[in-house]
């Protein structure tokens, strides 16, 4: 819910833009509570996940569930039609798999 | 990282002759279908399009390619990464407007065309349609409008086959209102 007000607030956007221009664009930040990581494709699809504040820098992870999960099971499904919501049962399941199965996954956590 | 992690990265291979007599198929269809050869020429640049569109990601996906800086680098990663990702073939990227904002990709040979010899009653139908399609609907999604169309064709009686590509304007992300 935090993250979301800070993605919305103007002044954020504006250096999202900004950081999005160097080479790897903006990755990271975090606060007191938790880490939010962001990854963005030149399509301008955007993965943020959220995590505590112990897990290192995330961006093969989500580079992993775009061209693993996205490309394969969304992309490549005639079904999906790209810009509206996911809503396929079979990416969120593998998605659940994949996450779940990362190394820093803790189900007490969940 | 489970057994997932190096799926997208080995390039599945596919029976070239399938490939063209399959494209073959669907053009002989589209002939059938429709009236005349515009028409048919539109057809398979919307479809080119709509597997553009798709495509872009599974190339983001494939290669390590990120945001180019400029139109010559565009023009580089499609015909040296992309059009051999996809199509098994290097075209030479040449004939640069001044401006540097249009340049020719020429295609030595076409895969697509490989067993192709146009009917003479089929003169203005532009077979290989589909990959301007396929490259407009691919660099739309890059925020990059261009113009793709054929300006020669070995299939009628050019020495070479020839991709002019246009760079229009690069598009604006729109974001929600209030946003900004």
């Amino acid at each position: 819910m935090e993250a979301a007000c800070i993605m919305a607030s103007g002044t954020a956007r504006k250096r999202l833009e900004f950081l999005r221009t160097r080479k790897d664009g903006f990755l990271s930040f975090q606060t007191s509570k938790y880490k939010l990581h962001y990854y963005e494709t030149p399509t301008g699809i955007r993965i943020i996940m959220n995590t505590d504040l112990g897990v290192p820098n995330a961006r093969d992870i989500l580079h992993q569930i775009y061209s693993t999960l996205y490309v394969e099971y969304i992309v490549k499904n005639p079904l999906c039609v790209l810009g509206d919501q996911l809503s396929s049962d079979l990416f969120s399941t593998r998605l659940d798999l994949y996450i779940r199965a990362l190394p820093f996954f803790s189900p007490r956590a969940a | 990282m489970s057994r997932q992690s190096n799926r997208t990265t080995d390039s599945k291979k596919m029976n070239s002759e399938l490939f063209t007599l399959t494209y073959g198929a669907l053009v002989t269809q589209l002939c059938k279908d429709y009236e005349n050869d515009e028409e048919v020429n539109k057809q398979l640049d919307k479809m080119g399009y709509n597997i553009g569109v798709r495509l872009i990601e599974d190339f983001l996906a494939r290669s390590s390619v990120g945001r180019c800086q400029d139109f010559r680098e565009t023009a580089d990663v499609i015909a040296k990464v992309a059009f051999k990702m996809y199509l098994g073939i290097t075209p030479s990227v040449t004939n640069w407007s001044p401006a540097g904002d249009e340049f020719s990709l020429i295609l030595e040979s076409n895969p697509l065309v490989d067993f192709v010899e146009l009917p003479d009653n089929h003169s203005s139908l532009v077979y290989s349609n589909l990959l301007c399609g396929v490259l407009r609907g691919a660099l739309e999604m890059v925020q990059m409008a261009v113009d793709v169309k054929f300006a020669q064709d070995s299939l009628r009686g050019d020495n070479v086959t020839e991709i002019r590509m246009k760079f229009i304007k690069r598009i604006e992300e729109n974001l929600p209102a209030g946003d900004e």
